[in-house]
């Protein structure tokens, strides 16, 4: 795997040869983000349609601010920026708070987001565990969570994407950790 | 095998192993044809501007060379027929050198007798001394016969009316008068070379309408008819100057108290950053302005007009703020910009109209 930073300058670049026209380079950049924003999406939302239709609006939304893309920050914390903010404006159209959609996703729902039938019953025990508490956490905590884990971001960068303070993203993510962990140590699991 | 108890600092732990877990759920990825569609579109969009990339570009790399040369062939006839045409009439010449009553806002800027005098060395007297050191007494001793009448003599008009040191103003005028009054102005010592002189006539023509022995700060600004509360009213002749121009007390003619008011209103309507500008503006325009005790915001505070950002560059931050999806702030943004520029034209491409602004709280 590159170090961070090799891979960030990367990505920039790809952003902005796909600004002066080069489509290729976009092509690079979706597919080495697209699997973590997806999952991003798909866990926010617990339901695989809202996740898709939330999914292509963010692409839609790079490719078409691409003219004024000026890589003063990391690539990915600008995607997730734009990730967050269109999954609010998706719950405010749907007149709910985020704290509605902290109920537990339905497993089918989850499961057919993966494009592979069979992935239902691929899921180990733990595995679909930890999925169902992920949905349990509060909102606040699960953002926190899913931007450590598949934004590989730190303390400062989700500070920074979701407008709160380092020393309260660091909270978020003790409590969502301690119950993910607790969730996963309940009897029966191995 | 697992630690159950509770002590901060566990939470590293409680990572590791949920991070372990989770590398399971890290195999999830979009549907194909999710890839397909959004592929297709970025080449489509890729390949539709392709062609105008390259026009489209050379064009904006000439947009500031023609911006820079529009303004600079605009202005200069400008600026020279505003020096041409406001040149005050001589026989107000004498009146003017009289008054002490010259605003403390301008003394900064319009030579007063007093201070040439004491740069000079000569004593206060009225301009008709034989070595001037007034800009404003160009038209009054600047002439070798003033000179050659004495102190205490002042030239009639018809001298004044002569020398009036612009050849532009007075065509008439001859060539070894206005050289005369040329060596008289430096050789006087006169701070103010006659360049400078003929630039500070149409600024002292004002000074006229601030006499008075009211102290600065508290007089009524010049534009101003009455209390004309309107922070959003554009004065349009100033429209295609300075941001300075866009403030409350500038344009909307605000005597300073009222000013200040406006700006606790923004501050108490929680508009802090147009509040801590306004402030910055008024500090600006008046500097020796004291605020007043328990006023809810302190002259350190202020932004000064300095660090006012940019039209286009804010423009383009709002832009980036819709493109990141953060819409409410992008609007809240856009109400501050209009308030400073209420009369600027928004780009046809732009991503927000006029009527999107939103303004805090």
């Amino acid at each position: 795997m590159l170090p961070v930073m090799l891979q960030t300058g990367d990505d920039r670049d790809l952003m902005l040869r796909y600004r002066d026209g080069d489509a290729g380079a976009f092509e690079t950049l979706y597919s080495r983000h697209k699997g973590a924003l997806y999952r991003y999406l798909l866990r926010q939302c617990n339901h695989a349609a809202n996740a898709e239709e939330i999914f292509q609006e963010v692409w839609i939304r790079v490719i078409r601010s691409r003219e004024r893309y000026e890589a003063r920050a990391k690539f990915t914390t600008w995607l997730f920026q734009i990730a967050r903010n269109c999954f609010i404006d998706h719950v405010r159209k749907q007149g709910r708070s985020a704290v509605d959609l902290s109920a537990a996703a339905e497993p089918d729902e989850l499961h057919a987001a993966t494009g592979n039938p069979e992935s239902a019953t691929a899921l180990s025990q733990a595995g679909a565990r930890l999925a169902a508490a992920i949905a349990q956490l509060p909102g606040e905590q699960r953002e926190a969570f899913l931007l450590r884990t598949e934004g590989d971001f730190d303390l400062a960068e989700i500070a920074e994407i979701t407008g709160v303070g380092r020393e309260t993203v660091k909270s978020r993510l003790r409590y969502a950790m301690r119950k993910l962990r607790n969730a996963l140590e309940e009897p029966g699991h191995e | 095998m697992s630690d159950k108890t509770d002590k901060p600092g566990d939470w590293r732990k409680d990572e590791s192993s949920v991070m372990r877990a989770y590398g399971e759920l890290k195999e999830t990825v979009p549907p194909a044809r999710l890839d397909e569609r959004i592929l297709a579109e970025a080449r489509r969009v890729a390949a539709k501007e392709d062609d105008t990339v390259v026009r489209v570009h050379r064009w904006r790399r000439w947009t500031m060379p023609a911006a820079l040369a529009a303004t600079v062939i605009f202005a200069v006839p400008l600026v020279v027929r505003v020096f041409e045409t406001t040149a005050p009439p001589p026989e107000r010449a004498p009146a003017m050198v009289e008054t002490d009553a010259v605003p403390a806002e301008l003394a900064d800027r319009l030579p007063t007798d007093r201070a040439r005098r004491e740069l000079a060395g000569q004593s206060a007297q009225p301009a008709a001394a034989p070595a001037p050191a007034n800009a404003f007494d160009q038209p009054l001793a600047v002439s070798a016969t003033a000179a050659d009448d004495g102190p205490g003599k002042r030239p009639d008009s018809a001298q004044q009316q002569a020398v009036v040191p612009d050849a532009a103003i007075t065509p008439a005028e001859s060539e070894p008068q206005r050289q005369a009054a040329a060596e008289e102005s430096r050789d006087s010592g006169s701070e103010y070379p006659r360049e400078d002189a003929q630039a500070q006539l149409p600024q002292r023509a004002e000074t006229d309408a601030y006499a008075g022995s009211e102290p600065a700060g508290l007089r009524p600004h010049a534009r101003m008819s009455g209390a004309q509360v309107a922070p959003m009213a554009a004065d349009t002749a100033m429209a295609n100057n300075s941001r300075q121009s866009k403030s409350l007390g500038r344009s909307g003619g605000l005597m300073p108290v009222d000013w200040l008011d406006e700006i606790a209103s923004l501050h108490e309507s929680g508009r802090e950053l147009t509040a801590r500008r306004e402030l910055g503006l008024f500090l600006a325009e008046y500097p020796e302005y004291q605020l007043p005790q328990g006023y809810p915001l302190r002259a350190e505070e202020a932004i000064r007009p300095a660090v006012i950002p940019d039209a286009r560059e804010w423009l383009r931050d709002i832009a980036q703020l819709v493109d990141r999806g953060d819409n409410d702030r992008a609007r809240m943004q856009l109400a501050e910009f209009l308030d400073y520029y209420p009369d600027y034209a928004l780009p046809p491409d732009f991503p927000l109209r006029r009527e999107d602004a939103v303004i805090e709280r």
